[in-house]
């Protein structure tokens, strides 16, 4: 089914969407509401990758899962 | 035409630079980022995809470049950014005036005030003169990576090394050094501050603050960024944070495509085809009775400049020499490149210089042509 990822900034949900591609994780980049107002969000179609896992990866490169 | 005045804004840009620009009008249209609809997106993953190009140009991560509206933009962001109650700047005296007005500017109603040191070819002196203008207020270290009129470059690892025993933020105005010889943020520069038109072949209305996060920085615009909108106040992570308002979409997209070029050309390759044609305009030009050089770049000490000369021809103020030069086809600029401290410096700052900055498009041929124009105005005016 895939999840959901609160990204703070297009910047920052383009970087975690073309890095997981390299990482051969599909995910799609959605702007929409968050509770921090108008934000954007990772959506991670991969069925194959958990959550724990697609985290582990964008901590490597400076993102957090946690700033919703 | 021959174009030399490409220290002011590189001329011609590459062709795919003009093709990127001329396709980014109409396929990326929207407003990057600000909507949801698939054109909005589309818009800001090419806006994306020219921030990693250009981070990756100067070893930088692509959320810590910002986008600005040119190199002036940049230091402005910086210098009043950094600047904290009475504090106290070092920079070069050979700053441009995109430097040292903002550093007056924020320090004139205080006690903080600045301090120019002398830069030098050699290095460890001036890495010296550098060290004793440092106070103990003293928040940042402004200095021009090459003097925008006569060249000189400045010792950036060294300054970098001195800011980091100092604990004060390096900030590199690099308006005549990106694109044209290496500068990377694993130098040492904390701030990098960039024109997009120069030496990058992009359009102008482009420029790059690049930051290595280090030091925080206050904003000076606030606005509209498309995220975290509920709050009343500026994000703090960037480059949301200093990108407020509509960004120039086509023509940072086309920057994108001039770093790429620059990259594809190799900045060593670059300096040495331009440094190449300074030193065989000083050769010529330094055998013309009549003519002034006032950095004479050889073989010798080419390493210390980026590839800029000023000259003169005697008696003739350095518009009308200009001007002069103009009605043969050689554009070039005269005046005081607005930078009157390195004019100060080198004892013009009454006549200016007439500046020759080539780039790489320029050829042997097209210097040769200079300069038998040269001789031929010197013959004219009799100018000694």
């Amino acid at each position: 089914m895939g999840f959901n990822i609160y990204m703070r900034s297009f910047t920052q949900a383009e970087k975690a969407r073309a890095f997981l591609a390299r990482n051969r994780i599909r995910s799609i980049v959605k702007r929409g509401m968050g509770t921090g107002g108008c934000g954007f969000t990772l959506v991670v179609t991969d069925n194959s990758a958990s959550r724990d896992r697609v985290c582990d990866l964008l901590s490597g490169i400076g993102i957090s899962c946690d700033i919703s | 035409m021959i174009y030399l005045d490409n220290a002011a804004t590189t001329y011609p840009k590459p062709q795919r630079v003009y093709r990127t620009w001329q396709q980014a009008m109409s396929a990326y249209g929207a407003n990057p980022g600000r909507s949801g609809h698939r054109f909005s997106q589309e818009t800001a993953r090419a806006v994306y995809n020219s921030r990693v190009k250009c981070a990756e140009l100067f070893g930088a991560d692509a959320e810590n470049t910002v986008f600005t509206l040119n190199c002036t933009h940049a230091l402005n962001m910086a210098i009043k950014g950094v600047a904290r109650g009475n504090c106290h700047f070092v920079a070069s005296d050979m700053e441009h005036n995109a430097a040292i007005r903002p550093i007056h500017a924020i320090t004139e109603h205080t006690d903080g005030g600045y301090t120019l040191f002398e830069a030098l070819p050699d290095t460890e002196q001036t890495i010296l003169n550098a060290e004793r203008a440092v106070r103990q207020n003293t928040v940042a270290l402004v200095c021009t990576a090459a003097s925008n009129v006569i060249g000189l470059r400045t010792p950036i690892k060294e300054l970098a090394a001195l800011c980091r025993r100092r604990n004060i933020c390096f900030i590199v105005d690099a308006a005549q050094g990106a694109g044209i010889f290496p500068l990377k943020m694993s130098d040492g520069i904390n701030i990098l501050c960039v024109a997009g038109h120069k030496g990058l072949y992009g359009p102008m209305g482009t420029g790059l603050m690049i930051t290595d996060g280090k030091f925080p920085l206050q904003t000076i615009i606030e606005g509209g960024t498309g995220s975290a909108s509920e709050s009343l106040l500026q994000p703090d992570f960037l480059p949301d944070r200093f990108e407020s308002g509509t960004i120039n979409t086509a023509g940072v997209i086309a920057l994108g495509t001039g770093a790429e070029f620059v990259k594809s050309k190799g900045e060593e390759r670059i300096y040495s085809h331009e440094m190449a044609l300074c030193k065989r305009f000083c050769a010529g030009a330094g055998q013309i009775r009549g003519v002034t050089l006032y950095n004479d770049i050889t073989s010798e000490n080419a390493a210390s400049y980026a590839p800029v000369v000023s000259f003169n021809f005697r008696g003739i103020p350095s518009a009308e020499g200009a001007a002069l030069l103009s009605g043969y086809g050689f554009y070039m600029r005269g005046g005081l490149h607005c930078a009157p401290l390195a004019h100060k410096k080198i004892g013009t700052e009454s006549t200016g210089t007439i500046r020759f900055s080539p780039s790489v498009f320029n050829t042997p041929q097209e210097v040769d042509a200079l300069l038998s124009t040269m001789r031929r105005i010197v013959k004219q005016r009799t100018v000694f």
